[in-house]
């Protein structure tokens, strides 16, 4: 793996574990149950979705 | 000590004929002390009452009984006596003094949690023969109830989990049994004809858009319900839970389970099951990808359990291969490389592309530029900031998610070669 991957691979887990989406998920995830209740948790949730897919994706074609 | 009486009605509904007989010489009532609740969900609590037989579930909004009441109201004719509730513990609606006030709350049979059940078999049964038989005959009944609840009754329960299996003494004829009922059915959903064969998106607001994360299969993340995929999942994930105690599925903060979710595939479905060990057709690499270091840890009991069965020579080859084979079973169809090739989401797909609406192409591409692959943290971080998205924007997510999988490269290996690969080798291990 040359470091440009290894960097995105950081990057990754650096999100998931960025203070934005722990605020997000302390407050969408109620009892281990996704719950969503505004619009504007419903479009930070897809946008994390979202971003998980591309990230992914990218792992798949290294 | 407040003690409150909250009311509620047996056999509201007529068995025979179906009709709703009210309920003035059936009213029953629930006593609580201001006990602590023995246990507390994302909707509301529940709470003993009657001498410890029933329980109470109190939540903060009526709507959110909605799917015990629609259990409840389903099709009451269809049955013979005592089918409806035989896998499922019996729901009392509350009763109704005044039109319009409508209570929170509904009464149910109290029943031991299938975790609390597995913890004490784990603790009590100390001979490996007779734990294996325990928790092969748990397995046989587990599925035996499922095919029930979807077939007979025609009722999925979308949240199936070890706190919403329910285990209950039953006395017939003096003789004890134990019987499975499926509780809180607050996701459930009949299952309609036309939707048996078919795939649908779950919309925004849909009391099915709840999943419980460590039990949700991949579909959900595309918005995508199939009624017998998603039971059959979570049921996978339970009886994996039954022969190690562990969670298959898990991580130590939830949007990893996402990451997890996203790069299941069968590779990674064998590996947590213990059956790609030196072979060269399922591809380790990609398994690395999805596992983490807590499910290594559930994979390494998993893999305990089975050595210690294999090792005991009483447990017979062919009964652990089943356990095995019948985990896998239920969960492959809901694996990408799976579910992508049926025709139910090519029809999907083909509906959705056809339904996307006029501005439908500029949001794809406003989404499109704001996760481009390369760019920094920080550019996006800003372009978050000055494009708030809306929620118009995020109805087409599921449409970038299908191109984008399109774009990317694709696994094209055959499922049911990989399939059969993974049942040879479970079952070469009848010839060890």
């Amino acid at each position: 793996m040359d470091n440009t991957n290894r960097t995105k691979k950081i990057y990754m887990d650096d999100y998931i574990n960025s203070k934005e989406i722990r605020e997000l998920f302390d407050e969408i995830i109620v009892k281990g149950k996704l719950v969503i209740n505004t619009k504007e948790q419903f479009a930070k949730y897809n946008a994390f979705l979202k971003r998980m897919k591309e990230y992914v994706n990218d792992e798949r074609i290294e | 000590m407040e003690v409150k009486v909250y009311k509620y009605c047996e056999n509201i509904y007529n068995e025979t004929t179906g009709e709703k007989q009210g309920c003035k010489s059936n009213v029953k009532q629930c006593q609580t002390k201001g006990e602590l609740p023995i246990s507390s969900g994302a909707h509301g609590q529940v709470y003993l009452c009657d001498s410890n037989d029933k329980v109470l579930k109190i939540v903060d909004k009526y709507d959110d009984l909605e799917g015990e009441i629609g259990y409840v109201k389903y099709n009451n004719t269809k049955f013979k006596k005592g089918e409806k509730y035989k896998y499922v513990a019996e729901i009392f609606l509350p009763f109704e003094e005044s039109v319009g006030n409508a209570p929170n709350y509904i009464v149910m049979e109290n029943v031991v949690t299938l975790d609390k059940y597995v913890e004490l078999m784990n603790k009590r049964i100390t001979d490996v023969k007779q734990l294996f038989n325990a928790k092969l005959l748990l397995i046989r009944k587990l599925i035996e109830a499922l095919k029930f609840l979807h077939l007979r009754i025609g009722y999925c329960h979308n949240d199936l989990k070890p706190q919403n299996i329910g285990i209950k003494k039953e006395m017939i004829e003096n003789q004890s049994f134990w019987m499975i009922k499926f509780i809180d059915m607050g996701a459930s959903v009949s299952i309609k004809p036309e939707n048996r064969n078919k795939m649908y998106l779950i919309e925004y607001g849909d009391r099915l858009y709840q999943p419980t994360l460590m039990f949700s299969y991949p579909l959900i993340l595309e918005n995508i319900q199939q009624d017998y995929y998603r039971d059959m999942w979570a049921m996978g994930c339970i009886m994996y839970y039954i022969v190690c105690e562990k969670y298959m599925i898990i991580a130590d903060f939830e949007p990893q389970i996402y990451k997890v979710l996203m790069n299941m595939d069968l590779d990674s479905l064998s590996y947590m099951l213990c059956i790609d060990e030196e072979n060269p057709d399922l591809r380790k690499d990609s398994a690395n990808q999805c596992i983490n270091d807590a499910m290594l840890e559930s994979r390494k009991a998993f893999n305990n359990v089975l050595n210690v069965w294999y090792d005991a020579q009483t447990v017979p080859f062919q009964q652990i291969s089943f356990i095995t084979t019948i985990i896998f079973d239920f969960m492959y169809r809901s694996v990408a490389q799976c579910y992508e090739k049926t025709d139910m989401y090519e029809e999907l797909k083909q509906t959705t592309q056809t339904n996307g609406g006029a501005n439908s192409h500029n949001n794809n591409n406003f989404l499109l530029s704001i996760f481009e692959a390369n760019q920094g943290k920080q550019d996006v971080k800003e372009l978050l900031k000055s494009n708030k998205p809306e929620e118009a924007i995020y109805k087409q997510v599921h449409k970038i998610v299908f191109e984008h999988r399109n774009k990317s490269k694709k696994d094209t290996r055959d499922v049911d070669m990989l399939r059969n690969i993974v049942y040879l080798k479970i079952n070469a291990t009848k010839k060890i």
